[in-house]
């Protein structure tokens, strides 16, 4: 695995963060507002995936379930009780945070295949209970109805929410950020180069591979908020299938896995190219955006493991001036 | 009383579906410890396969049936050459990346080319039932069942009694052992995939005697497969042919009892239980 990934420059992240706080100022056309915030919503999704299955190296086909889950807890504390979705967002957070807690610690403790098949297990068994649950109006999903207020998280305008999803996302990987330098994230480093070394040095690897997993549903449970309100109507089709799980999957390997910025190079080169799919051949050619995600994922599952953020710092240590603590690996 | 043995029944003639598609898992993880994601994929292959060789020479599923078991085991030798062989060594992240990238490729062109469309064969056999003391057996689904139990002995047979079914048990015990002793172990895993195919390619067949096609119909089926290859222990034969009747009856019995909608929970809360105390299936098995 990697040891040197590229520095961060900081006036490089000073300049794109300008670019992006000024986007919607020259961005009139709707449409692609949409997509920036299309893109930004899955880089803070991918972004959270990533703590477990980048950094921690569990990987999750699970988390829509955690997704739908804030969506849908948020929607009925507001609908049925009238709570604002900003607490709602709050509560759902520290509840899939609980659940993954709870599912976690046993589910953690399988390794490899088993575990996948654990995850993917659960995110159809809650997709399944939502859709033949009544109260929560089962296979007719919930329909939000529009309020333009801010204390109810709906926007008459998309600018908010493009402003809001971008905090989020700097939020986001800010956690991402402190995580890989506290001790949960050495040890989950720890835990994904070899599992066997970490519990022989006495990590308690399901213990950490839980913590990981709480932060990593709870940034879920708030993406899903965000998208409930966005959308403004939730379905357990929608959220929590397995297409969705995997999405968060790709965008992470396909911008590398286990880097800072990796989820958000992903989403920023899939997510257009996945709307450009769908709005070019949806109707004709169902299935040809699909056909474009497998091959990536593909491609990056046979020939580049390390995704984009890889083969940047492959380009990186091949062009700066060999230092002893670059190393370009191989593998 | 009779429904209750009605409902187990019908879930014995099912699981043996499922037995036969987690033979092919189960042969497949146990020699090279890969998870084939694209399992589900390759039973909706082999069913659309058995489909056109239906509408166009007209051939029936049951005769299209080792012909079908044949095409598959090509592209599964195919496949393991091109795609599969190149992710052994890598993280096992990326060799997952590989074949679900390749079912998610495979299901989405079949809605490319054949579209969304639920096809079915109407053969004549489709209907027939008995009726033993009072239980209704359908014809079809028996023959399924047979040809799965069949299946099995044959594979059985194969791996204990023939050259090439000693190199494979050989290579699934020790891989560098085997090479050292000769055995070209890569031949050895693109026959092993290709046999793996080969059963969806008979499970696929006797499905289409009773049931449709679409380009999602394979991933429900392989989801159950892996439940029932971690019951029976991953890499185990004998073991995934009582798991998927074990898992055939718990989903027909429960569809009977609470509701079928929750078939797909029910087989979850079972598959969670063996992992939890019995993380090598309930017949033991090596846990990796």
């Amino acid at each position: 695995m990697k040891k040197n990934p590229l520095p961060y420059n900081i006036f490089f992240i000073i300049f794109s963060l300008i670019n992006l706080l000024l986007l919607p100022i020259f961005m009139k056309n709707p449409y692609f507002l949409d997509i920036a915030i299309t893109v930004l919503l899955y880089a803070f999704l991918g972004n959270a995936w990533n703590i477990v299955g980048g950094y921690c190296g569990q990987a999750s086909l699970g988390h829509a379930a955690y997704y739908g889950i804030g969506a849908y807890i948020s929607t009925i504390l507001s609908l049925k009780f009238g709570i604002s979705p900003w607490i709602g967002m709050i509560v759902g957070a520290a509840f899939a945070g609980i659940l993954a807690i709870i599912l976690g610690y046993p589910s953690l403790r399988m390794k490899g295949p088993y575990f996948v098949f654990f995850t993917i297990g659960f995110a159809e068994t809650i997709r399944v209970l939502f859709l033949t649950w009544k109260w929560v109006e089962g296979s007719r999903g919930i329909i939000i109805p529009f309020q333009n207020n801010p204390v109810n998280f709906i926007f008459f305008s998309k600018i908010p929410y493009y402003y809001i999803i971008l905090g989020f996302l700097i939020i986001g990987m800010f956690i991402t950020y402190s995580i890989s330098r506290s001790k949960i994230g050495k040890y989950s480093i720890a835990i994904r180069e070899d599992e066997t070394m970490a519990e022989a040095l006495g990590i308690d690897t399901a213990l950490y591979k839980s913590y990981t997993f709480a932060i990593s549903a709870s940034l879920m449970a708030v993406g899903g908020t965000f998208y409930a309100q966005y959308v403004l109507y939730i379905h357990p089709n929608d959220l929590m299938s397995l297409n969705n799980s995997v999405i968060f999957m790709l965008i992470a390997v396909a911008g590398g896995k286990g880097t800072l910025f990796g989820p958000l190079i992903g989403s920023a080169i899939i997510m257009p190219l996945w709307e450009y799919f769908r709005a070019t051949f949806g109707g004709r050619f169902a299935g040809l955006g699909i056909v474009f995600a497998g091959s990536i994922i593909l491609i990056i599952g046979t020939a580049v493991p390390q995704g984009i953020m890889g083969i940047l710092t492959k380009i990186y240590a091949k062009y700066s001036i060999s230092k002893d603590n670059i190393v370009g690996e191989e593998k | 009383m009779r429904e209750i043995l009605q409902a187990i029944v019908n879930g014995i003639l099912l699981g043996g579906i499922y037995s036969l598609i987690a033979i092919g898992l189960s042969l497949i993880w146990g020699v090279m410890r890969i998870i084939n994601w694209a399992h589900g994929a390759m039973v909706m292959l082999s069913m659309y396969i058995t489909f056109f060789a239906y509408s166009m020479f007209g051939l029936d599923p049951l005769i299209a049936l080792p012909l079908v078991a044949v095409i598959m085991f090509i592209v599964g030798y195919i496949l393991q050459m091109i795609l599969v062989e190149r992710t052994l060594d890598s993280p096992w992240i990326s060799r997952l990346c590989a074949t679900f990238g390749l079912m998610m490729l495979l299901e989405s062109l079949a809605l490319l080319f054949w579209s969304s469309n639920w096809r079915a064969i109407p053969v004549t056999y489709g209907t027939w039932t008995f009726c033993i003391g009072g239980i209704f057996i359908s014809f079809s689904r028996l023959v399924a069942f047979s040809l799965a139990l069949l299946m099995a002995l044959a594979l059985h047979l194969f791996l204990n009694r023939t050259e090439i079914g000693k190199a494979i048990k050989a290579t699934a015990q020790d891989r560098e052992a085997a090479a050292l002793m000769g055995i070209n172990i890569h031949n050895i895993y693109r026959i092993t995939f290709g046999l793996g195919l080969a059963a969806t390619g008979v499970a696929g067949a006797s499905l289409m005697t009773f049931y449709f096609v679409f380009p999602k119909v394979g991933f429900p089926f392989a989801l159950t497969a892996y439940i029932v290859c971690v019951l029976g222990g991953l890499g185990k034969l004998n073991g995934a042919v009582l798991g998927g009747l074990i898992i055939g009856i718990a989903q027909s019995v429960s569809a009977y009892l609470i509701s079928p909608e929750y078939k797909m929970a029910v087989s979850f809360v079972i598959f969670l239980a063996v992992l939890y105390f019995k993380p090598g299936g309930i017949f033991g098995g090596v846990t990796e």
